[in-house]
């Protein structure tokens, strides 16, 4: 079972990519304040919780940045234009409730407008929307009242999400990618018990513009192993081949073989599954050809660093409704926590 | 205002990217020499300019190449084929000179075309691309190219074309990035009581992937980067997609890759010495060495300074005067009151 008031509070506090102390960045920090040694943030903004050891120095990584939106223009009747801050598919942004960040966990509200498909000609309902087509209405009248209500040039965006259940076991919300593994990230520390690992808990800041919070906590802290948590694609739904789908929801923790930025080290690959065997873990394989993790950064750091991953299986990521199920959330933090006890068991 | 002799030489010295050492190079540390405490030119070229000081470090970068073209082939007719360094347009290229750096010395081309008479209606709306681009250096063949000391691997350059518009403005190849360029070592002459240990880099390799400002950051592990690039300017054509515009000051961008106080002090700055700044959102790592300097090493608080300039990457570059010495101001003025200062963002 998630401990529901925290995941709360961490997948719903604003943070998009560069712009993690609008509000996130605080939540973390007070998260891991009793089960770590020490907590600095560098000048890019990570988080970085030290748990001392005289064992090996172990990197865990999960990025506390979410996708969302900036404001370029503000037209003369008001509208806001935006870009994306990361991966997004403008179609997720028509008919939306936003947030628009006017100072640290201050928002007021704006909505994504449409032309309504009563005005629209047969052929145009068919095209999706593309970023010319897409504005937010925050209910300004005129620039100068949008920019009374303090919107400005680069202000932040995001969809107006929240946590919730759904059925038995899952649960929807704004901002899983990747805020379920920051989470798992707490999780582990707190439920840690008997190692002498040196452990770097990171919440790492931009790795959706490149896996930039990352690269920079790594070079510092030069850890002998890596373990980044993120989430990966659950295609388990309609009109998707097995073949396809990646993982599904409720069958395990994901332990990650590959994506995009990194092949795991196999002796970590091999080793993290005996470990979930051993210890009776649910665990799956996650294979995912598009789109990298701060695993990713984190290999190639200096010399090289020996790199896994572990993955939350998520539905429709990249949206303001992604899914997740608590029992592959809870099988990450059991599997998260063996690898840290028995980490001296390791042999590269 | 500005020095137009000193900016007409910095703008028109050679430098292809990885060809810095065919002429800009020397003139950076010729105009630099004076006026700082040691220079240096590392193993890529980069010419790294100390002027000492306590705290905080912080590296300027402004890239001293160029874009440009490449003979990958000879005709056996004499005609050059080219392949770009950096992004060139091919659009831009058609009825255009190139000045090309032979082994003998510099010398002229010209891009031909099919004349329209020749051509069916709808090959004209065509683009051109790569495949219809050849250089004509007035040989009949080519042994005559090869004595005139052209080669495969031969560098060339958009012909140098420095033109007075109106009061202020300008019209030239390669503002990008030699006004920025320009700015940078006049803000660094112009530099009088600092507290800040400034490192200037005339970087190489930006246009092929910010290489130069990547070893150079990793040597130098500034605290602050800034970045001296040029910035879209609003124009025709730009769909209202450009917020920028021309005359009304130096542009800083706000983003993931800019940290905010530092922008928020450089805000404070120009407002103290009424200088007029402009906002650019960038959502994105920008295109500039701030991009590579940021994630140095433990990571740096970057930010981008950058002259609005029209028609980027052609032969036409505009950028106006005004902007020029507003940015060579709050330069000067940001490194002159930069004290140390918390980073976190």
């Amino acid at each position: 079972m998630v401990d529901y008031e925290l995941l709360k509070k961490i997948v719903e506090a604003p943070g998009v990519s560069g712009y993690e102390f609008l509000g996130v960045r605080d939540v973390i920090v007070e998260a891991f304040k009793d089960y770590v040694d020490e907590i600095k943030v560098d000048k890019l903004g990570n988080i970085i919780a030290h748990k001392k050891g005289d064992g090996p120095k172990v990197m865990l990584a999960a990025h506390m940045d979410q996708i969302g939106l900036m404001v370029t223009t503000i037209e003369k009747n008001g509208f806001l234009r935006v870009a994306p801050i990361g991966g997004i598919d403008p179609r997720t942004l028509i008919a939306q409730r936003f947030k628009v960040w006017i100072g640290k966990d201050k928002f007021i509200y704006g909505v994504g407008g449409s032309v309504p498909p009563h005005i629209q000609k047969p052929e145009e309902r068919k095209k999706a929307p593309d970023w010319d087509q897409i504005f937010i209405d925050i209910g300004a009248e005129s620039k100068e009242e949008a920019e009374e209500m303090g919107v400005k040039i680069g202000t932040i965006i995001t969809w107006d999400g929240r946590l919730e259940r759904l059925g038995k076991h899952r649960l929807v919300s704004i901002a899983f990618d990747d805020r379920i593994a920051v989470y798992t990230l707490v999780e582990t520390a707190r439920k840690l018990q008997e190692t002498n690992a040196d452990i770097y808990f990171v919440a790492t800041v931009q790795e959706e513009v490149g896996l930039r919070g990352a690269r920079v906590s790594a070079f510092g802290i030069e850890p002998d192993y890596g373990f980044a948590i993120d989430v990966t694609i659950a295609a388990d739904v309609p009109g998707t081949p097995e073949h396809k789908q990646v993982t599904q929801l409720g069958k395990g923790t994901a332990i990650k073989i590959m994506d995009r930025s990194v092949i795991c080290h196999p002796t970590i690959v091999r080793w993290m599954e005996e470990l979930a065997k051993k210890y009776n873990i649910p665990y799956q394989w996650d294979i995912l050809l598009g789109g990298g993790t701060d695993a990713g950064a984190i290999h190639l750091n200096k010399e090289g660093v020996p790199t896994g991953a572990v993955s939350v299986p998520a539905r429709y990521i990249h949206s303001n409704t992604e899914v997740v199920d608590e029992r592959d959330v809870d099988a990450g933090v059991e599997l998260m926590v063996k690898v840290l006890e028995h980490i001296n068991e390791l042999k590269i | 205002m500005v020095d137009w002799e000193l900016m007409q030489k910095i703008i028109e010295a050679p430098g292809v990217s990885g060809h810095e050492f065919m002429g800009i190079r020397d003139v950076v540390i010729e105009a630099l020499k004076d006026y700082v405490d040691e220079i240096k030119i590392d193993k890529l070229g980069n010419v790294i300019a100390h002027k000492k000081g306590k705290a905080p470090k912080i590296m300027i970068a402004a890239h001293m190449d160029k874009i440009g073209l490449m003979v990958n082939h000879i005709d056996k007719d004499g005609y050059l084929r080219v392949v770009p360094i950096g992004g060139v347009d091919p659009r831009t290229l058609v009825a255009q000179r190139v000045r090309i750096f032979t082994e003998n010395g510099e010398l002229y081309g010209v891009v031909g075309h099919v004349p329209p008479h020749l051509t069916k209606p709808e090959d004209r709306k065509k683009a051109a691309d790569w495949d219809t681009i050849a250089i004509d250096v007035g040989a009949s063949n080519r042994e005559e190219v090869e004595k005139m000391g052209i080669k495969i691997g031969t560098v060339m350059e958009f012909a140098p074309a420095f033109t007075r518009l109106g009061e202020n403005r300008f019209s030239t190849p390669y503002l990008d990035d030699r006004i920025c360029l320009y700015a940078m070592i006049e803000t660094a002459r112009a530099l009088e009581n600092h507290e800040a240990d400034i490192y200037f880099v005339a970087s190489v390799q930006e246009e092929v992937g910010l290489r130069g400002a990547r070893v150079a950051s990793y040597a130098i592990d500034p605290e602050i980067g800034i970045a001296m690039d040029v910035t879209f300017a609003k124009q025709p054509g730009d769909k209202g997609k450009i917020v920028v515009e021309l005359g009304k000051g130096p542009v800083m961008d706000v983003g993931p890759n800019i940290n905010p106080k530092v922008r928020a002090f450089a805000e404070e700055v120009a407002k103290k010495y009424e200088i007029p700044l402009q906002v650019e959102p960038s959502p994105r790592p920008t295109g500039t060495d701030a991009n590579i300097m940021q994630i140095n090493r433990e990571g740096v608080a970057t930010a981008v300074l950058s002259i609005p300039i029209r028609y980027m990457h052609s032969q036409v570059e505009i950028a106006d005067a005004k902007d020029v010495d507003n940015t060579i101001k709050l330069a000067k003025h940001l490194l002159e009151e930069l004290k140390p200062m918390d980073l976190i963002p």
